[in-house]
């Protein structure tokens, strides 16, 4: 039933910021990299449809689709069995011979928010909910802030933590005293757009199609993204039997062609991180997508009094949050022909820090770990199988 | 001077002081804190004073602040004892306050919002424990307080606000107090309430207005947009650090939250050197570190960015994509939406452009100034006199060839009347008044008001059109027939026979003013943004001097002998209050008054922000490198006489002024800028991102104390050149890059240097890398040889390209500077020399 693909662009890949595009000036439609992951999703949706069935506008009227089909995509209205487990970026392992089915790939972290930058050295510390600090400041109740214990010059860390830099985050092991990430694990600056991807700009000009001919004045650019050689996307999809081993998929704007085959990734080792949260007593959720929880930044689990409660019968109490710039993540109902109302998420990238109440390691990890946290609500159903909230648990 | 003389100035200013302000207590002590100085100063030539007023020492042994500085601080401390605490605020998202913006007058109204609102955080305090409590930024002189002395506080400050001033952003968005320990939680959050109040009430008024003038009968969805997008958009950030009161206990504290780096700590020996020296230390002398923690929890709340749930429903706002476009219940699709705003809002507010749909946030950021600032007190208004109309992108691209032209006319070319006239009022006639308008820049309004006294209204109605009008492309027809739609709607065909009227008018006026030598109008305009290198390690004190360069010469003759005070004398003066208020004293100088008397009265711009280190503002081509240089110099006093010349080397860290001196940050400062040069019709955030980005190109990548100038050309391609403002050589000035560079501008614009040059240039620089520094020189020679103007002498040949290369480009290169950026270099120099962008 589940199945991972690596997804790599054939193209440039438009993933476009939600502003209208109109007037009569110059535009700039920006592009946002990582997509959210239901962009993804609705792409391999839309796939399986195409791919099995092949009328878009039959579907949208609701002429039915073969029933093997219909469970997994479900219909207009409803979601299928399909569920996207994990999105990633992710890139060709080196080694990697064109013989294999699956082909190997390396998963790239987005940078959690508890991770500094020294400022000025491209050095990383990590920072620890902090008991007791001199200084008051206007946090949400009961939660701590988070520190670092050195006199120097911090700011937000951005990029990606490669696997072995996850490994190391998750389990709480610094490579140094100066540095916590050795220099390979962090791609952050320019390393991205040596490693990641580039962003190119096109511009076009705005056509006259009664005219046929230009209108003078307006210029338009788009941004698009381009991503490296060997550098992707990787998805594990559940719920899944119709999905082709290979094809090639339509994603994002303009519907730009990618090709996906099978991919097999390393997973993350657990013992450590298993060993850490036993004797500490606490764990801490990163989230590797966007989450949507009901009372914006706190998952509605957590009493607003208290901050404990319980899942999966675990018990914690959250006691610090590194949480980046809510994401605004709406999209357009092709099938409505009505834009999607837009929900602020909490980003990937984002931490909530936890003590362990009741329970023991494993009851956590299995609780949290691999696992979507997001929550849904009636304006924007089904986050989780959509692939967002997707949460890695990790020491502290 | 006569110390009995300079004396009696004193008791005479305190005798007018009681005068005017009585008992009233309240009064008094805001009268010290804003009128002593300007008063006294009224006085100097009198007592004899003259410069010195301002600059008096408040300890001739370490005269490293003034008197003034001193004075506000003890004050702001004393209302704090026995226990002080600093607070720390920021007001955000200053990005979505400023950065989204599609006309420039968004641009503007953002960041006038958001200086409003950071200063009604600021009254909070202003109010509950005096102005002197803030220690960054300097109130004093701001145009808010000083309404709000002169209103509210019923000070009798001589001079009111000027409607330029009061227009201006001139405000960070945040702030440093020093208060009451007991008391500095409770004010925060009342700083917080305060702000969200304001903002929901010039929120809520424009609504108002809106309801009123676009005859809208709010009902339950309209009121639930509304309410939901103010509520959620403000973030609100504080901190608050207790002074304590044993400081050992203190730096205890400092090293369990902020480990020091270094081994011996520094600062520690310091403080053990002053008790050695007989001076007891108190928590006063760990100010800095005081400091730091406090920025260090203000960064740490900042790492969680909490917020509410917020869905946005339906279609989106064309200002901020993640909000909805108010409306009414009934308008449930598209297609109604659009109507509502095309047909209902878009005629009844002129404010609004054709396809626009506009959030409750979107509204109250281009409506706020007319319709809240502007608007009587009876109406929940302000009642300000403030400019509301910005101008536009194209009327700074325009204004250099508009000045001009006005001179022209005020020569009395008659000529010239007849055309400019013939359209003006053709302009006038197809556009309507409203359609037309643009607020000038300052010189262009003085130039028009020149010619005025001679030609009548003209000249104005010239000075006022926006700079869209010069360019024969916006008279598209499309485009005028979609937008003038209710003006000619009785009369469609008239609108084509008067567009023809037009294009000819205008193409009549610009081939004379070409003819007559006046050049031609600047698609092309630039956005600069300037900010002070390393202002953090400023304001921690890690850049404070030497304790022996600050010490009186003769105090330190005297104490150098001594062992102990050597050492000391080797060791960094910690940052004190009084210090850190004579810093937020020279930026508000800066940004205040010398930044907007450069960019604004001396040259052609408009000053979009400017508080504290960091300056936004518009350009016009013709002034660029002139006013770039200006500013950088200003902004550390690298100047010299009394005419304030550029000096890098040896400036005096001061500039002077008609009455006295400023305190600038002093030549060890340095700052660096990213400039953006664009079409006028390029997309307005992306240029402001652009000259973003060239500033953080000149800080990380140049390595600060540089600019970076991005040509956006419209044909595509997006070029840039930085280097350091300056190259230094065994100690002195070695090149001055923005001075060469204007060397260049003008040898191309006088067509004494062929632009072809620039291009052979281009095309050799890759083969010239490889050789010698001195062949690259001699085969610049022989290139430049072959490109100056046949009309030149030899001597002026000569003259020149040892000017242009011995003392410029090649100096430059021997400086570091690439073949390559050379080149750009030079393609810069000749895309500023042309015709149009003079």
């Amino acid at each position: 039933m589940s199945k991972a693909i690596f997804i790599e662009p054939l193209d440039v890949l438009l993933f476009r910021e939600g502003k209208p595009f109109t007037g009569g000036e110059d535009h700039l439609a920006r592009s946002i990299f990582p997509p959210p992951p239901s962009t993804v999703y609705a792409a391999v949706r839309s796939h399986l449809l195409s791919h099995r069935f092949g009328r878009f506008e039959a579907f949208k009227q609701g002429a039915s689709v073969p029933p093997d089909l219909a469970r997994e995509i479900g219909s207009p209205t409803a979601f299928g069995t399909l569920e996207l487990r994990r999105l990633l970026v992710a890139r060709r392992r080196e080694s990697a011979g064109s013989h294999e089915k699956a082909v190997p790939v390396e998963l790239l972290y987005p940078m959690p928010n508890d991770v500094a930058e020294i400022k000025g050295t491209g050095r990383h510390a990590l920072l620890k909910p902090a008991d007791g600090s001199p200084v008051q400041t206007n946090l949400p109740r009961g939660l701590r802030p988070l520190w670092l214990a050195k006199d120097v010059h911090l700011e937000a860390a951005t990029g990606w933590l490669t696997e072995k830099g996850m490994q190391r985050y998750l389990d709480d092991d610094a490579h140094s005293p100066d540095s916590f990430f050795a220099a390979e694990e962090v791609i952050a600056g320019d390393r991205i757009r040596q490693a990641i991807f580039t962003r190119e700009e096109r511009t076009g000009i705005a056509r006259d199609r009664a005219r046929r001919s230009v209108r003078e004045g307006l210029l338009y650019s788009v941004e698009y993204v381009r991503l490296k050689s060997g550098v992707g996307f990787f998805a594990e999809f559940d719920g899944t039997k119709l999905l082709p081993d290979s094809g090639t998929i339509a994603l994002g704007g303009d519907r730009r062609p990618a090709h996906y085959q099978l991919a097999r990734v390393s997973d993350l080792a657990l013992e450590k991180i298993r060993q850490r949260i036993e004797e500490r007593r606490r764990l801490k959720l990163v989230l590797t997508t966007p989450a949507l929880f009901e009372h914006g930044w706190r998952p509605q689990w957590i009493d607003e009094r208290t901050l404990e409660g319980s899942r999966n019968g675990v018990r914690v109490r959250l006691v610090a949050v590194a949480l980046g710039k809510p994401v605004g993540i709406g999209g357009f109902d092709l099938v409505k022909q009505h834009p999607k109302p837009v929900h602020r998420f909490v980003p990937a990238g984002s931490v909530y820090f936890f003590e362990l109440l009741e329970g023991d390691a494993d009851a956590a990890i299995q609780a949290f770990h691999a696992k979507s946290v997001s929550e849904s609500v009636e304006t924007f159903p089904e986050t989780a199988r959509q692939g967002f909230g997707h949460s890695l648990v990790g020491a502290w | 001077m006569d110390y009995r003389a300079v004396m009696g100035s004193v008791d005479e200013v305190v005798d007018e002081l009681r005068k005017d302000y009585g008992d009233d207590l309240e009064k008094l002590y805001l009268a010290l804190w804003r009128e002593l100085l300007p008063r006294l100063e009224a006085k100097r030539e009198r007592d004899g004073m003259g410069q010195l007023w301002e600059v008096l020492p408040a300890d001739t042994r370490v005269p490293d602040h003034s008197v003034w500085e001193h004075r506000r601080v003890t004050s702001a401390i004393a209302g704090a004892l026995p226990k002080p605490a600093f607070l720390l605020f920021a007001l955000g998202p200053v990005q979505s306050f400023i950065a989204t913006a599609r006309k420039t007058q968004d641009l503007w109204a953002g960041s006038y919002l958001l200086s409003f609102l950071s200063w009604q955080a600021m009254k909070v305090v202003a109010e509950a424990w005096g102005p002197d409590s803030i220690i960054f930024p300097d109130l004093c002189g701001q145009p808010f307080v000083d309404l709000w002395l002169r209103e509210e506080k019923g000070l009798k400050l001589t001079e009111e606000p000027s409607m330029e001033a009061l227009s201006s952003p001139t405000l960070p968005n945040r702030f440093l107090a020093i208060l009451p320990t007991d008391e500095a939680a409770q004010i925060a959050q009342r700083v917080v309430e305060n702000v969200q109040d304001v903002f929901k009430n010039i929120c809520f008024t424009v609504k108002r207005r809106v309801e009123q003038v676009a005859g809208i009968t709010p009902d339950d969805e309209w009121n639930r947009i509304w309410q939901r997008q103010v509520e959620n958009f403000l973030e609100t950030y504080w901190a608050v650090l207790p002074w304590e009161e044993d400081y050992k206990q203190f730096l205890e504290t400092f090293k369990t939250w902020c480990s020091p780096q270094q081994e011996p700590w520094e600062f520690a020996s310091i403080v053990e050197q002053y008790e050695k020296a007989g001076y007891t230390p108190n928590i006063g002398t760990c100010y800095s570190k005081l400091y730091a923690l406090t920025e260090r929890g203000l960064g740490s709340r900042k790492a969680t960015r909490d917020f509410a749930r917020q869905v946005e429903p339906h279609f989106k706002c064309t200002m901020f994509a993640e909000l909805e476009p108010v409306h009414l219940a009934e308008h449930t699709d598209f297609g109604k939406l659009r109507q509502f705003w095309n047909t209902r809002m878009l005629p009844r507010l002129p404010l609004l452009r054709s396809g626009e749909r506009l959030s409750a946030i979107a509204l109250t950021k281009r409506l706020a100034a007319a319709y809240y600032f502007k608007v009587p007190k009876s109406e929940g208004g302000l009642e300000w006199n403030i400019e509301t109309s910005f101008p536009s992108t194209s009327t700074v691209a325009v204004s250099s060839f508009k000045e001009r032209i006005l001179e022209a006319l005020s020569d009395g070319n008659m000529q010239l009347f007849d055309r400019m006239n013939r359209y003006v009022t053709r302009v006038r006639s197809v556009l309507g008044d409203e359609r037309a308008k643009s607020a000038p820049l300052s010189r262009v309004a003085e130039a028009a008001a020149r010619a005025h006294r001679r030609i009548p209204d003209l000249p104005w109605e010239f000075a006022r059109l926006d700079g869209d009008w010069l360019f024969e492309e916006s008279f598209n027809k499309r485009d005028l027939q979609r937008e003038l739609i209710e003006r000619w709607k009785d009369d469609p065909a008239g609108l084509e026979s008067a567009r023809a009227e037009v294009l000819k008018t205008l193409s009549e006026l610009l081939d004379f003013a070409r003819h007559q030598g006046l050049g031609q109008p600047s698609r092309y305009y630039a956005v600069l943004a300037m900010d002070g290198d390393q202002m953090g390690k400023w304001l921690a004190g890690e850049f404070a001097p030497h304790l022996r360069e600050i010490l009186h010469p003769s105090v330190w003759n005297e104490l150098k002998l001594d062992g102990e005070w050597q050492k000391l004398g080797e060791m960094r003066r910690p940052l004190n209050p009084s210090l850190h208020l004579a810093i937020s004293k020279a930026l508000r100088d800066f940004s205040l008054s010398t930044v907007r008397r450069i960019v604004e009265d001396e040259h052609l711009g408009k000053l979009i922000y400017a508080g504290g280190d960091d300056v936004m503002a518009f350009v016009s081509l013709g002034d660029l490198p002139e006013v770039m240089r200006k500013l950088r110099a200003f902004f550390s006093g690298a100047l010299t006489g009394d005419e304030n010349q550029v000096d890098w080397i040896t400036g005096s860290g001061f500039a002077r002024t008609e009455t006295g001196f400023q305190l600038t940050m002093g030549m060890a400062a340095t700052a660096s800028m990213g400039v953006a040069i664009a079409h006028h019709m390029q997309d307005l955030g992306q240029t402001l991102n652009a000259a973003r980005a060239e500033e953080k190109r000149a800080k990380d990548v140049l390595g600060r104390n540089a600019f970076s100038i991005a040509l956006m050309k419209r044909s595509g391609g997006h070029e840039s050149f930085g280097a350091r403002w300056y190259y230094v050589r065994d100690g002195s000035l070695y090149v001055d890059t923005l001075q060469c560079l204007i060397e260049w501008r003008d040898a191309f614009a006088k067509d004494d240097v062929s632009p072809k040059f620039a291009y052979v240039f281009r095309e050799e620089a890759r083969a010239l890398s490889a050789l010698p520094h001195e062949a690259v020189g001699r085969e610049a020679h022989r290139l430049l040889g072959r490109h100056l103007s046949a009309r030149l002498s030899k001597d002026q040949k000569n003259e020149l390209s040892g000017r242009l290369l011995d003392d410029g480009l090649l100096r430059l290169f021997e400086s570091g500077v690439s073949l390559d950026d050379l080149a750009k270099f030079l393609d810069l120099a000749v895309f500023l020399g042309r015709e149009e962008n003079r």
